[in-house]
């Protein structure tokens, strides 16, 4: 999961980690700066919410720079971050942060996203509802290969899980909205 | 579910639907600065750190910048002895299991190797034994399995003959990836030590075939997903092993598992939810890639 804006190759992130672990505070807002905004990207999607993002991120980095020490670099540190993050987000989604009310961000976020899409604001709000619905990895493994971009690799270290699982989640995940979403079809093609 | 006389194909309406979907929980920019600020209060305050992170065995957080207080005193000194006392036995018992275990695997493989002949099954390997369709006896590439039979069998390959005498199958066994990969490892070079990985692919594929094809063969919720979903399990980890091994090496074997993959990974889920909609979409992912006309022919090739 590397960082596309500024990456720091490995060697370089084991020192920063090494230095932000022996207390350097210039190495922990250096890692921080590196990896903040694709950590808040992903917990903003997974949550939907503002607030639970940002609680998942800070609680990520909180966690992170606690463990430093424990940081090997056998995998990168964006893997590592990532794991901690999403694992973050899943217990704040169990706990019951999860975004109820899509009603009233929905106007908010159609205006955002208009520019980038042909689909009708019925379909985003009916995708939306969909994605939502999906079961909770179908719906992490989507959101990061499909909406973020992660490659099978990159979730798969993420979540814990293989990379054909990941594949056969995405799989799950993409027949269920084909499925709920089957009518536009038709008003897509045209 | 949708077929092909639909307005536009799967792979159409997917890439609409990602191109859609990138609206969905659009992120507004993150606040790096304020986050930042939070981070640092937070890490600063000892309760708040140990409210994030975590645990109360968790090392003293290096609070950057400043000196952090020594957090952590909750504990009273006697528990926290008693938990190390308690952590060190469970240690070493788990230490001692993993030696034990250790050296039956030893034991077993070198036992089974010793004549030459990839062993066919270790103990471990039967003992999950699972309903097989009752075709799966013959398989077009046992030679391995005959041979075992043939010979003078060991003590785990008699178990297995038991567990398929008696109706019952034994899994395809990590283990046998596992047994053989130290064997090439050990000894054997270039082709002849691709020669058992061969063997146990042509095996693999076998049984992946007699699955899938049984599988096909079986109506929803008529109480087969269960067995198929075990019996699954097992043949995705033989094919997640088969996968880092050098039986991947070849580019078309190597798709071939991938596919295999993931519809073994389908087939474990099945069970959650065995409804005519899922076995569509196994279904689906089966015709997509021919899987089973592969897993036939690559069987049949690799069997020779």
């Amino acid at each position: 999961m590397e960082d596309t804006s500024a990456p720091p190759t490995r060697v370089d992130e084991r020192l920063l980690a090494a230095r932000a672990a022996a207390g350097d505070a210039g190495a922990a807002r250096a890692l921080y700066d590196a990896h903040v905004e694709r950590i808040f990207r992903l917990a903003y999607r997974l949550t939907g919410e503002e607030d639970a993002a940002r609680d998942v991120t800070q609680d990520t980095f909180i966690r992170a720079f606690q463990r430093l020490d424990q940081f090997r670099g056998e995998a990168s540190l964006s893997t590592w971050l990532h794991r901690i993050a999403f694992s973050v987000a899943a217990n704040a989604l169990k706990a019951g942060r999860r975004r109820s009310a899509r009603e009233e961000p929905l106007d908010e976020a159609v205006v955002l996203i208009a520019h980038q899409r042909r689909a009708e604001p019925d379909l985003t709000q009916r995708l939306a509802e969909a994605i939502d619905a999906l079961p909770e990895g179908c719906r992490a493994v989507f959101v990061m290969h499909d909406v973020e971009g992660y490659t099978h690799e990159e979730i798969g270290a993420a979540l814990g899980i293989q990379s054909g699982t990941s594949k056969a989640q995405l799989f799950r995940a993409r027949a269920k909205l084909r499925a709920e979403l089957a009518e536009f079809r038709g008003e897509w093609a045209s | 579910m949708t077929g092909r006389g639909d307005h536009m194909d799967d792979e159409q309406f997917d890439r609409l639907l990602r191109e859609a979907a990138r609206g969905y929980n659009a992120p507004p920019p993150a606040p790096v600065e304020a986050m930042w600020a939070a981070i640092e209060a937070r890490r600063a305050s000892p309760t708040a750190s140990a409210d994030a992170g975590g645990s109360a065995t968790a090392p003293t957080p290096h609070v950057i910048g400043t000196i952090g207080p020594k957090t952590f005193t909750r504990v009273p000194r006697a528990w926290r002895a008693g938990a190390a006392a308690l952590a060190a036995v469970l240690l070493l018992s788990v230490g001692i299991a993993i030696g034990r275990q250790w050296g039956a695997d030893a034991g077993a493989v070198s036992g089974g190797l010793a004549d030459g002949r990839p062993r066919d099954a270790t103990v471990t390997d039967a003992a999950p034994a699972q309903p097989a369709p009752t075709d799966v006896a013959v398989q077009p590439a046992a030679p391995a399995e005959q041979a075992t039979r043939g010979g003078a069998l060991p003590p785990a390959a008699d178990v297995r003959d038991r567990a398929v005498a008696g109706g019952e199958r034994a899994p395809a066994g990590a283990g046998r990836v596992r047994d053989v990969a130290s064997a090439t490892r050990g000894g054997a070079e270039g082709a002849a030590s691709a020669a058992p990985y061969r063997v146990l692919t042509a095996q693999h594929l076998a049984q992946a075939e007699a699955l899938l094809t049984g599988f096909r063969a079986e109506a929803p919720g008529g109480g087969g997903a269960a067995a198929d979903a075990m019996w699954a399990r097992d043949l995705l980890s033989t094919t997640r092993l088969l996968l880092d091994s050098p039986a991947a090496r070849d580019p078309e074997r190597r798709r071939l598992l991938e596919d295999l993959e993931l519809v073994l990974a389908q087939l474990v889920l099945l069970p959650r939810a065995d409804s005519p909609e899922e076995r569509a979409l196994i279904d689906r992912a089966l015709r997509r890639g021919d899987v089973l006309t592969r897993l036939r022919s690559a069987g049949g090739l690799q069997g020779t």
